[in-house]
């Protein structure tokens, strides 16, 4: 702890506000971990986002996140249950729903086969639901963990957990984490940015995607489908971008009078912000413009210009991590097939969710391997939680459907350092419970981490007294998904 | 033990630390007396400042605990610690000196040679502890009054400057001069109202050679109606609160009263002790008043779990959590949710200590509301009509007008009687109706009206969602007492009408009858369908929410007969006017048809057979004679007439508890016992293992009450005892002003935050602030008034060496304003700002798209008639998707209490500041000033400068400015179309762009 007694800007840079000292521009920022010595954080600079080494040789640069907001239904999808089929429409054995909390199933529920037909494909073998013809055509390259379970059963909730390691708003997201630790290697562009589709946001609203005590230089920042694509990123209407280079020039030479008295760094980390602002300006209209996309690759993705959907939000995931963009998260709500009428039952809903997503996800693992991107980027696939083996029948309704299951669910990755064509993990006949080789959420963090050279509980940040990390105080690295 | 050896050390020692003359040690060591050296008073503040963060509570590093004499004498890992009377021997001063092993404290310089010379004589001396509290953490212990350095200097003003001067002088630093009157005006309005000055304002000052013309500002500012404004701003981070409940839905809730307190009790400088305990207690306080009661919003700004599904026992658990943990950090500095899973790991709380604050709050009323069977059951809290004094005497005179009206009914029992006997033989006389084919007929908004031959009058073209038909019936053959309106069927309108809404059906709103043009009082209507929750008497008075409406009756003809209030003579001209103004579109009359009658009881015709069978038996029984009573009181004249006076009161009453906003409110259960609460463990809700009273941490000072409630924990923080309530909130006060409390981290007071720069200016502060009865505006005043305060904050090379983060004061503060300040010089500087204080929260511009939460549907609607330009503290909060432009500045979620925003410098900062509609609308205004101002460009210039940084440009500014408007001007005369966007010329385009750049200097949003 330092004396503030005595201020020497040499020998006092005390452990805990070194990085505040140097680091002007950017408030609080300071990688703690050099509290345990490590020479990791002592590259940190005045730049937020200056690109950092890992802590250890990275296997992968960029993640992309695809988030199926809403929960998908693993039994329909992914893991297979013959058992399941045979008592469809049986009541659900008791010692199942002992002590067990639900949001919306009352009672006895009955058991709910899955309508779908699942095959084995690739040399892998991986055993995937006709409701994925895409995925199947890059079974080879993904590992699918079929062994998820969460502690949280509602959206918002295991939403904010699966994104920040904590259920409650407030927790740095897991890709503020990542730019936090390893900044980012595009310079026009945000480190961490945020794609929406679907119905409407996620239940866990911007948290999500929140720096929480980080600088807020750490949130994901949303880049939208409709209107501008990045909030004020346009020149006002009558203001052209000679006009706005005049008057940033001016700025510029008013700024740089007041920095020569008042001699506040702050001043100077402005005047490059705003040089930044005006680089974005035009990188991000370039980047989001995807008619220029070949059309064999608009066929191969199913994209359509100007749409608001998941299949060109996944090829603008490709064109940011082609850029340099370390996190980019892909929302796409509508999952939660609960069945309480047409619109939300596994018949159509789940099928529809399907025919959105399928295509364009597999289109982009494909084109990121044509490009060379795959070994440095981790794809990562799935929703908050899992769904029910049992049908909810909410009010008696007769539209199957299946409520809320943190027990059990599957989740996809693959690129980066994930071993590809992997199936890991096993749930009992009825997919209710995890059998084999249990991945909780803190573990997937631990893993993805590592992945992209950081040691989970070294990548701390001091916050109310105490050090905090993304994988709070659990965690283990899964060495099986390792490539 | 031998000089030699300890003289060989102490060399070591100064090559260590470098700068140290081992030659000092010798000397101070040859003096043969070991001095005594006292552990309470010389060693414990050192190893309070140097060692303890680390060797300290649960987790301390290596097992060695130097919190307590215990912990001291065990030592940790590594052995003993120290051996009394054998320094040499001592692991300690190994260890301080880095022999042998790691050197202490771990990657910092070492200890200075003094410290470490009266730690070797500690030990020397027997290593006695002569104070078994020494080491408790400094905020823990009550603070005392410290005598304020006597330095005898005109630079000192008040006791705040002979703290930060003694300070400076120790560190061989003189403070900043003061600065220009320009700045100062500035940084004072910024400070205390959050606005920043008119040109009058500055120019006045500047001119104001009297001696005390800056304490005139100063109590101008403080007097003002915007301090409490400014004020509240932060504390509303610290109340969390929001205009929704966060979390899925985050659906809209009316929570501003409470901000609105928050401004006034500011305003009326209540005192910080009355001020803690209403928002805590205010609804147990004695003879507690609605504001009190309001007060309490503090509590209830909690976020609200309503998603589906979710478990309301487990989501209200985490609302009380929230609760005991934010009052622990607001007034307490303190991290008490580190105890909520395990004993607090650096800081001196338990976990039970945690849950014995939580027992607090968890005896508050909820009410349960929705299904639970299908997962929507919600757990909602009070909330409290808080009417104006005009809308309570209002509602005291409604109240006393229906209570009259329903006695002056129940009065005339005996003339009743007369009345009812009466009926019973008019209504059994036939009923004739005389069909009235209008003269004219026509429709107000366009639908076309035809009259057929048998007198029934058709709409059709056009169909507006409201109509209003205009009839002139002719004259009245005979004396008319009754009036019927027929709603006919016709296969032109869906379900055969008799509406011409998308169902059939129609509303009617109001019926107007005149005579000769005057108007003829309507009694009482009778029909034979009304659908429900509609009254069809509401016609008779224009009601908009209610009248004649037909639903599941479509298809199907109805009628209404109506009795007039007193007879209209035969031979009058007859007006009957129909309105259809409900907020249901379409819903209006389709086919219908007027007749008339003179029979002495019109609604006779629309009597019910069984109540015609009761009036035609001669023997009643009592329960028939009172079922005909009431059926006669319905449909007379003369009590329709008074009971249409009830319901027109009650209607007034009802549209008035309408507009009386609601407060959310914290209201305690009738619990006799102590409050109890059950420690989690590992802070799960469903693990319950000990059961606590409530009650407060123990290392602070006991709460002496047996049985405690929220009343007795406030009264209990804010009890001159308590150690950091006052030392935490005159520090916050103080960030306020320097950007940096005097405790960094104003979030934690404990060992994990940082320690004070000024130790005994914050106590001197804190036991100030106590003994002037908690008076806030004093110790703002008294920051304000300082010379530390009124320093230039330009700093010098060497001072910015020195001192980057100015932690000693030797020059002013300069820091970048928080977001909704810098939305306020944006309004203010352009002269848009609606100075409006209070009432609901207002929608200013916003990008479209921002919300989008699921299963809400709600909308930002944009605020008008200049709400739209109202002060940031104002802007409607949204917690899942925040006011961009303040969330690009830092803004917080508003989902917890926060205590310390973080300033970050970010490009999205720089977007939102030039291209936000909102700024170019300030722009535009800030133009228009300046063109206006002089004749000159240069004076064009000054005026725009003076508005947005309180000062004339130097000539070089002006020069570049002016080079700009030149270009520009010659850009936008080529493009006029362009111009014409940006409000007008050429020129006026030059200056809105002008405007623009002045409204992102960094100058413009910082204070400095």
């Amino acid at each position: 702890m330092s004396n503030p007694e005595h201020i020497n800007p040499l020998l006092d840079l005390t452990r805990r506000t070194f990085f505040k000292q140097v680091g002007y521009g950017i408030g609080g920022l300071a990688l703690s971990s050099l509290l345990a010595q490590s020479v990791y954080a002592q590259q940190e600079t005045r730049d937020p986002f200056s690109p950092r080494k890992p802590m250890f040789p990275a296997k992968a640069k960029n993640v992309i996140y695809l988030f199926m907001a809403g929960a998908p239904s693993q039994v329909d999808m992914f893991d297979y249950k013959p058992t399941l089929n045979k008592f469809d429409g049986q009541p659900c054995p008791g010692d199942l729903l002992k002590g067990e909390q639900f949001a919306f199933i009352k009672g006895t529920p009955k058991m709910l086969g899955s309508p779908y037909k699942f095959e084995k494909v690739g040399q892998s073998g991986q055993e995937l639901s006709e409701l994925l013809p895409h995925l199947k055509t890059v079974a080879d390259e993904i590992a699918v963990v079929r062994s998820m379970s969460t502690e949280q059963f509602n959206h918002a909730p295991a939403q904010l957990f699966m994104n920040t390691g904590f259920q409650l708003p407030g927790r740095p997201a897991f890709g503020s984490w990542a730019t936090y630790g390893l900044g980012t290697e595009n310079h026009d562009l945000p480190g961490f940015v945020v794609l929406i589709s679907g119905d409407s946001n996620p239940d866990g609203g911007k948290s999500c995607w929140g720096s929480g005590f980080l600088p807020t230089v750490y949130q994901g920042v949303e880049f939208r489908s409709q209107g501008e694509p990045v909030l004020f990123v346009d020149n006002p209407d009558g203001v052209g971008s000679d006009v706005r280079r005049d008057t940033l020039d001016a700025l510029h030479d008013l700024n740089g009078m007041q920095l020569k008295h008042a001699l506040d760094p702050e001043i100077e980390t402005r005047i490059s912000q705003y040089e930044l602002a005006y680089r974005m300006q035009t990188s991000v209209p370039e980047l989001m413009d995807i008619s220029k996309e070949s059309k064999e690759t608009h066929e191969m993705y199913g994209t359509e210009p100007g749409k608001k959907s998941f299949a060109n939000n996944c090829l603008l995931a490709r064109r940011l991590v082609e850029r340099g963009v370390r996190f980019v998260q892909l929302y796409h709500r509508g999952w939660d097939t609960h069945g309480s009428d047409e619109g939300n039952d596994i018949k159509h809903a789940l099928k529809d969710r399907c025919v959105e997503t399928d295509k364009a996800a597999a289109a982009l693992l494909k084109d990121l391997k044509q490009r060379g991107l795959l070994d440095e980027t981790i794809v990562i696939w799935g929703g908050e939680f899992g769904r029910t083996p049992m049908n909810e029948g909410r009010g008696g309704s007769p539209w199957p459907g299946r409520d809320h299951h943190p027990r059990a669910f599957t989740m996809w990755m693959a690129g980066g350092g994930i071993k590809p064509g992997l199936s890991l993990g096993a749930t009992d006949d009825v997919g209710y419970g995890v059998t084999e080789d249990p991945v909780s959420v803190h573990d997937l963090h631990a893993t993805l981490l590592h992945l992209l050279g950081i040691d989970h509980t070294k990548l701390t940040y001091l916050y109310q007294g105490r050090n905090f990390r993304l994988t709070d105080v659990y965690g283990n690295v899964v060495q099986k998904l390792l490539a | 033990m031998g000089k030699g050896a300890s003289a060989k050390s102490w060399v070591k020692v100064g090559m260590v630390v470098g700068a140290a003359t081992p030659f000092a040690f010798l000397s101070a060591n040859q003096n043969s007396s070991v001095p005594q050296v006292s552990f309470g008073r010389q060693v414990a503040p050192v190893f309070k400042a140097h060692c303890i963060s680390c060797h300290s509570g649960k987790s301390a590093a290596g097992k060695l605990d130097l919190s307590t004499a215990t912990g001291m004498k065990k030592g940790g890992v590594s052995g003993a610690l120290f051996k009394a009377g054998d320094p040499k021997d001592s692991l300690l001063m190994k260890r301080l000196m880095g022999i042998g092993g790691a050197s202490m404290p771990m990657g910092m310089p070492p200890l200075s040679h003094e410290d470490l010379a009266m730690v070797r004589q500690w030990i020397e001396g027997g290593a006695k502890f002569d104070s078994e509290t020494a080491m408790k953490h400094w905020a823990y212990v009550a603070p005392v009054m410290p005598k304020v350095p006597n330095l005898n200097s005109s630079w000192v003003r008040n006791p705040i400057d002979a703290f930060v001067l003694a300070k400076l002088k120790k560190e061989g630093l003189r403070p900043s001069p003061e600065a220009s009157k320009e700045t100062l005006i500035r940084r004072l309005s910024l400070d205390l109202i959050g606005l920043p000055p008119t040109p009058a304002e500055v120019s006045d000052f500047v001119h104001d050679k009297s001696p005390n013309a800056y304490e005139k500002v100063v109590d101008r500012l403080l007097a003002s109606p915007h301090y409490g404004e400014r004020q509240a701003r932060e504390w509303l981070d610290l109340a969390r609160y929001a205009d929704t409940d966060g979390y899925e839905k985050d659906l809209n809730r009316t929570a501003w009263e409470y901000r609105d307190w928050v401004i006034n009790a500011y305003n009326r400088n209540m005192p910080y002790d009355q001020f803690t305990v209403e928002q805590i207690a205010g609804d147990l306080m004695p003879n507690s008043t609605l504001q009190d009661k309001v007060a309490t919003g503090f509590e209830r700004n909690t976020m609200q779990n309503l998603e589906g599904g979710v478990n309301q026992e487990e989501a209200h658990f985490a609302v009380v959590e929230d609760r005991a943990e934010t009052t622990a950090t607001v007034w307490l500095g303190t991290t008490l949710m580190c105890a909520r899973c395990h004993d607090h790991k650096y800081d001196p709380f338990t976990q039970k200590d945690y849950y014995k604050m939580v027992a607090f709050y968890n005896n508050s009323v909820v009410l349960p509301e929705g299904p639970k069977d299908i997962g929507e059951e919600k757990w909602l809290e009070p909330r409290i009509p808080i009417p104006t004094p005009t809308q309570e005497a209002e509602k005291q005179r409604l109240n006393g007008e229906i209570a009259s009206l329903k006695s002056g009914i129940e009065s005339s029992v005996g003339q009743a009687d007369q009345r009812y006997k009466a009926w019973q033989v008019a209504a059994l006389q036939p009923v004739t109706w005389d069909v009235m084919k209008p003269e004219k007929a026509s429709a107000q908004n366009g639908a076309t009206l035809k009259v057929a031959d048998d007198g029934t009058i058709t709409a059709s073209g056009a169909n507006p969602d409201r109509e209003n038909y205009d009839l002139s019936l002719g004259t009245s053959k005979s004396e008319l007492r009754g009036l019927r309106l027929e709603a006919l069927t016709d296969p032109s309108f869906v379900n055969n009408g008799p509406g011409r809404a998308d169902n059939g059906n129609f509303v009617l709103t109001n019926i107007e009858l005149f005579a000769d043009g005057k108007p003829v009082g309507l009694a009482v209507s009778k029909t034979d369908y009304t659908q429900s929750d509609f009254d069809a008497d509401e016609a008779l008075v224009g009601n908009k929410e209610s009248g004649w409406a037909v639903n599941d009756g479509m298809g199907k003809p109805h009628e209404m007969a109506i009795a007039v209030s007193s007879p209209v003579p035969a031979g009058a001209k007859l007006r009957l006017v129909l309105e259809h103004q409900s907020r249901f579109a379409k819903h209006v009359l389709g086919k219908f048809r007027v007749s008339v009658t003179d029979a002495p009881d019109p609604l006779a015709s629309l009597m019910p057979a069984d109540v015609k069978a009761l009036l035609k038996s001669t023997s009643r029984d009592k329960k028939q004679e009172d079922q005909l009573l009431a059926y006669f009181r319905s449909t007379s004249p003369f009590y329709g007439a008074k009971m249409r006076e009830v319901k027109r009161a009650e209607r007034e009453l009802s549209d008035l508890n309408n507009q009386i906003p609601m407060a959310m409110v914290l209201q305690e259960k009738p619990t006799k016992g102590p409050l109890t609460e059950w420690v989690r463990h590992r802070g799960e809700f469903t693990s319950k293992t000990d059961e606590v009273n409530a009650g407060t941490p123990s290392v602070l000072p006991p709460l002496k009450t047996a049985r405690a409630d929220r009343l007795d924990l406030a009264k209990w923080l804010v009890s001159k005892n308590n150690p950091l309530t006052a030392r935490v909130e005159v520090n916050r006060i103080w960030e306020r002003y320097f950007g940096r409390g005097i405790v960094e981290t104003s979030e934690d007071f404990g060992t994990r935050g940082t320690p004070p720069t000024h130790p005994e200016l914050l106590d001197w502060l804190a036991c100030e602030f106590m003994a002037k009865g908690w008076d806030m505006k004093a110790v703002n005043r008294m920051i304000v008034m300082s010379s530390t305060y009124r320093q230039s904050s330009d700093a010098t090379p060497t001072l910015l060496a020195r001192d980057p983060q100015n932690l000693l004061l030797a020059r002013g503060p300069r820091f970048r304003m928080e977001a909704e300040m810098i939305h306020d010089v944006a309004l203010q500087a352009s002269g848009l700002l609606s100075p409006k204080i209070g009432g609901p929260s207002v929608f200013p511009y916003q990008p479209d798209g921002i919300w989008d939460s699921p299963y809400s549907g709600q909308r930002w609607m944009p605020s008008t008639n200049g709400d739209q330009y109202r002060r940031g503290i104002y802007t409607f909060w949204k917690r899942t998707a925040p006011y961009p432009s303040f969330e690009a500045f830092d803004a917080t979620s508003r989902e917890s209490c926060t205590v310390r925003r973080i300033r970050t410098n970010t490009p999205l900062q720089a977007l939102a500041q030039l291209n936000d509609k909102f700024i170019m609308l300030a722009s535009q205004a800030l133009a228009k000033k300046m063109e206006t101002a002089g004749k000159t460009t240069e004076t064009h210039i000054d005026e725009g400068f003076v508005r947005c940084v309180a000062r004339k440009p130097k000539p070089a500014e002006v020069k570049r400015l002016e080079a700009l408007y030149a270009q520009l001007k010659s850009v936008y005369a080529k493009r006029p179309k362009e111009a014409a966007k940006l409000g007008g010329t050429a020129d006026d385009a030059a200056w809105t762009m002008l405007a623009n750049v002045l409204l992102n200097l960094d100058e413009t949003i910082t204070k400095g």
